[in-house]
């Protein structure tokens, strides 16, 4: 049954579950599912209600210092669903090679692709993609080995909370809540064992209410998992899971936006080309991983306004002189209207385009998420956070252009222009904070690495089963848990490790079992 | 009808050059300002000319080398 929190029907919450799940986004589903198909009594809680309410994106609104980012109100979408009811779709494996250390990636993740590579036809099926398996590289004629071209799926985009509502309402082993916003955690005088999760409506008088379970996993995103474990503080001064000063620390992104402008010797059949370096010219160039999305400026303009908008010709001195010399005119973005702009606009005498790169971040440990003095309508602090970058995250994005341009030259494709703020002698990405919309942002509405994962609890917060360190029975599910961020698009390895960990549950959690020690 | 009988490689240096602000033998557009000289910065066997990944054959077409 899915019920409201702030309904009489919250009874149904009286008892001990097996598993108290926080969260309804990709994980939390994910983990609900596998969870009662192997006959676990779970209780799945989610903040929002089944459409976007402002009182409840409300409670994401929070302070951003350092980097600008989007608006964090508007980044993430709190309702049945999580986030999967606005991505975009796109979907890839992390490549072998980004689990794993490296002089310039000291710190990586405590498993291998291997662990998660089981879990690919599943993950697949919820997405509804055509191939179970990642599929192979195209292939990519070079003279020097620098690049993969690499593919990625595309899901319809999955809407998770749509495609599983009824399933999880009709589910007897699932009982749900809507409208239960997470507010505290009671630990036990061991202060190692959750015992109970106090969750409250909307509603001002509302006193809350209290699940308790034998596991608690909390699948609240990179934000909001490192926002309630330095909150609930009553019993551990510094927060859940925070003996090590970790929780918020080495968030994570993917710098990513629209890096260069390209003009090409001759038009392209194909509209986008996916490179990524090798391995090898990762470790000549002491770099991280990155995805260069090359477009091909190849079809008619859907409306003029839509086209303009991105337009190539006025977005460098270069293309906006280019125009000026085609039209023998004078230079400026002035258009002699819809006639016009699709005659310079064709693709067989301007082919054109744009680069736009993503890359996988450095740890910074002070890149963070912290408490704001300012509280949400739940008297929680809300949300501080402190994007910070590394001298090797503007290399990265430098060398991977200067290889991409070289590439275009040797191949006789075309050639692109870096942009000057990436040259500066210290270079910062621009500014874009609240353009979400404008693609002048510098993110993919990945967060990520915030309660990482790692075997030694001074470097991670859960370890490689999402345990939390020095916890006995609280667990993370999402993007949080990322030990380091590769560059792919996250929401399908959230999946995997989603089924991951309730393949873990399900064997130390036996159906029916008394509640006691979770241990390893 | 003159832009449709060039060659990609003439296009491509036009463009070039007008993105550079140089002139190296084409009459140059009359509304365009001249631009001080790109600086270039060598990057292995290639070159950064105000932003853009150019070759040797590219620098000698526009005359900057």
């Amino acid at each position: 049954m899915i019920l409201d929190a702030g309904s009489p029907d919250r009874g149904a919450f009286a008892r001990t579950f097996d598993i108290c799940i926080v969260g309804s986004g990709p994980a939390g589903l994910t983990l609900a599912r596998r969870l009662a198909a192997r006959g676990l009594d779970v209780a799945l809680m989610e903040g929002g209600g089944f459409d976007v309410s402002v009182e409840s994106q409300e409670l994401y609104a929070g302070e951003i210092v350092g980097l600008d980012y989007m608006d964090l109100d508007v980044v993430r979408i709190r309702v049945f669903g999580g986030c999967s009811e606005h991505w975009s779709g796109r979907t890839g494996v992390i490549p072998a090679h980004d689990f794993l250390p490296l002089p310039q990636r000291p710190m990586a993740w405590p498993i291998t692709k291997a662990d998660l590579d089981p879990y690919q036809p599943e993950a697949s099926e919820i997405f509804e993609l055509d191939l179970a398996w990642q599929p192979p590289d195209l292939a990519l004629p070079q003279a020097e080995e620098r690049f993969r071209n690499i593919q990625f799926r595309q899901s319809p985009p999955v809407r998770m909370g749509q495609k599983y509502r009824d399933e999880i309402a009709a589910n007897p082993r699932i009982t749900a809540a809507i409208n239960a916003n997470l507010v505290d955690m009671r630990l036990a005088p061991d202060l190692a064992t959750v015992e109970g999760a106090v969750f409250r409506s909307y509603d001002p008088s509302d006193p809350g209410f209290t699940v308790s379970a034998r596991v608690f996993a909390l699948c609240l995103g990179g934000f909001e998992t490192p926002r309630m474990m330095l909150n609930f503080n009553s019993q551990k001064p510094a927060g859940i899971g925070n003996d090590n000063d970790l929780v918020g620390r080495y968030f994570c992104e993917h710098p990513s936006r629209e890096m260069a402008a390209a003009i090409y010797t001759h038009p392209r059949e194909i509209f986008q080309d996916n490179y990524s370096p090798t391995p090898e010219f990762m470790e000549r160039e002491g770099i991280l991983d990155f995805i260069l999305r090359v477009t091909w400026r190849d079809r008619t303009p859907k409306s003029l306004a839509e086209s303009l908008k991105g337009a190539v010709e006025c977005a460098s001195p270069f293309t906006e002189s280019l125009g000026a010399k085609i039209r023998g005119g004078p230079r400026g973005c002035l258009w002699g209207g819809d006639e016009e702009f699709r005659r310079l606009r064709d693709p067989q005498t301007y082919p054109s385009g744009t680069v736009w790169m993503a890359c996988e971040q450095s740890l910074v440990r002070d890149s963070r998420v912290m408490l704001a003095e300012d509280t949400d309508v739940f008297g929680l602090r809300r949300m501080r956070l402190d994007w910070q970058l590394a001298e090797i995250d503007y290399r990265t994005m430098l060398t991977g252009l200067t290889a991409l341009g070289a590439h275009f030259a040797e191949q006789d494709i075309g050639r692109i222009r870096i942009p000057d703020w990436l040259l500066a002698d210290n270079p910062r990405l621009p500014g874009g904070a609240g353009a979400v919309h404008s693609g002048d942002w510098n993110g993919g509405y990945h967060q990520m690495c915030t309660t990482r994962m790692d075997d030694d609890p001074r470097a991670g917060v859960v370890d490689r089963n999402c345990r939390v360190h020095g916890m006995d029975n609280l667990y993370i599910g999402g993007s949080s848990v990322f030990g380091s961020p590769s560059y792919v698009n996250p929401t399908y390895t959230i999946v995997q490790l989603a089924l991951r960990l309730g393949d873990h549950l399900g064997e130390v959690l036996p159906a029916g079992g008394v509640v006691g020690e979770v241990g390893q | 009808m003159r832009r449709a009988v060039r060659s990609r490689r003439s296009l491509l240096k036009s463009a070039l050059m007008l993105a550079l602000g140089v002139s190296a033998g084409l009459p140059a557009a009359s509304a365009v300002p001249a631009a001080p000289r790109p600086r270039i910065i060598r990057h292995g066997k290639f070159f950064l000319v105000d932003g853009w990944v150019l070759t040797a054959e590219d620098l000698r077409e526009l005359r900057l080398l």
